[in-house]
């Protein structure tokens, strides 16, 4: 006789032992009335049964399982052993020298950058000040021709004084 | 080290506590770098890991001891992001899964590359071993007959639905536990446990009786 199928699910829930309380008095039910059910449960057990029986795995010997122990052992010491200097140090040195290390450099980096940034600007004559320049020479430029002239005259002069110094000398 | 000079040769923890303490204080313990309660870690949970990686490893015991080896070393590499959402139990099994899964796929790779040039097959060394371990009773080639065959279906089985069969069936976990350590939810498993069951019936249905 098979199985109610609407039950197929409850049966399989009931032989892994995942049944819920309230399921599990419903399903109780059923199966005293059902002998296709207790039927198919009988059977699933005695194949879940079988398969736990063959499927066995040997022992562990207390020498096999030692040796695993002591494998284990030995690898995160040599793990210690080789590990870097600052994880020697313990989680919480190493970060905090991983941050006394970042805040050093934060500290450089804006340094550098206010010195770039606030930095006094050095006295190099501005374009008011080279108009300014442009403008004096434009000054003497339009007066070139009066010094000119008044280079021209300080030569007569001084030609003039020169003969007239000759002139007053005494006759030899 | 103090973790070097404990009590190796008999497997027992060095702290000699360490079997009354539950599995959340040795893990923090571990975690602070207390070795001696790895090692009563190991001590509790390595003859189950052995179980599970040897059925996983569809019984090639060298390499369920490694992967056993592997897991517990990869555990305890990893005890910083283990949050305590599940238990130690739990999260170990599900690196143990995953090890033993990874590693029989790198093997299946590997032996399908090289098995053209190699004159013997694994599966040979473990019925000769086998054969040298047991009486030839009617009984006794009954049961490995059983045996072989059970083992054939379960690897004709896909690979989620045997683990999920193998952690229910063979290693007694609930469904809640056997979906944290699949990763996925207790619908799947359910799903993958009654495949898993009704495929095995199918191809075992001549043992039944």
């Amino acid at each position: 006789m098979d199985a109610c199928r609407d039950y197929q699910e409850t049966l399989l829930l009931d032989v892994y032992g995942e049944l819920g309380y309230k399921e599990r008095a419903d399903w109780e039910q059923h199966l005293a009335s059902c002998l296709g059910c207790r039927e198919e449960r009988q059977k699933m057990l005695r194949f879940l049964g079988r398969i736990k029986e063959s499927s066995l795995p040997p022992e562990l010997s207390p020498e096999k399982a030692s040796a695993l122990s002591w494998a284990i052992k030995r690898k995160l010491s040599g793990r210690d052993a080789d590990s870097h200097w600052w994880d020697r140090l313990g989680p919480f040195p190493a970060r905090a020298m991983a941050a006394v290390t970042a805040g050093c450099c934060v500290v450089v980096l804006s340094g550098w950058l206010a010195l770039k940034w606030f930095q006094v600007p050095s006295p190099v004559p501005g374009p008011a000040a080279e108009i300014q320049l442009s403008q004096k020479d434009l000054e003497v430029i339009r007066n070139l021709e009066l010094l000119e002239e008044l280079e021209t005259l300080r030569k007569l002069v001084h030609v003039i004084d020169h003969d007239d110094a000759t002139s007053r000398s005494p006759q030899i | 080290m103090s973790y070097l000079a404990s009590d190796s040769e008999t497997g027992s923890a060095a702290e000699p506590n360490a079997p009354s303490l539950d599995d959340d204080r040795l893990v923090r313990l571990a975690r602070d770098g207390a070795h001696w309660a790895m090692e009563e870690l190991v001590h509790r949970y390595r003859n189950k890991a052995f179980a599970v990686a040897y059925r996983l490893c569809s019984g090639q015991k060298q390499d369920a001891e490694d992967f056993t080896q592997e897991a517990f070393l990869r555990a305890f590499r990893n005890l910083r992001k283990f949050r305590g959402h599940a238990t130690f139990y739990t999260w170990f099994y599900r690196i143990l899964v995953n090890v033993c899964l990874d590693g029989k796929r790198r093997q299946n790779r590997w032996q399908k590359l090289i098995s053209p040039w190699l004159p013997w097959k694994r599966g040979e060394n473990r019925e000769a071993e086998d054969v040298a371990g047991h009486s030839d009773t009617i009984k006794e080639l009954s049961n490995r007959q059983l045996s072989r065959d059970i083992d054939g279906a379960m690897q004709a089985l896909p690979e989620k639905q045997r683990v999920a069969f193998q952690l229910k069936a063979l290693e007694g976990m609930s469904i809640a536990e056997i979906a944290q350590v699949m990763g996925t939810a207790e619908g799947t498993v359910k799903s993958h446990l009654f495949r898993a069951t009704h495929s095995l019936r199918q191809a075992l249905k001549d043992w039944e009786g």
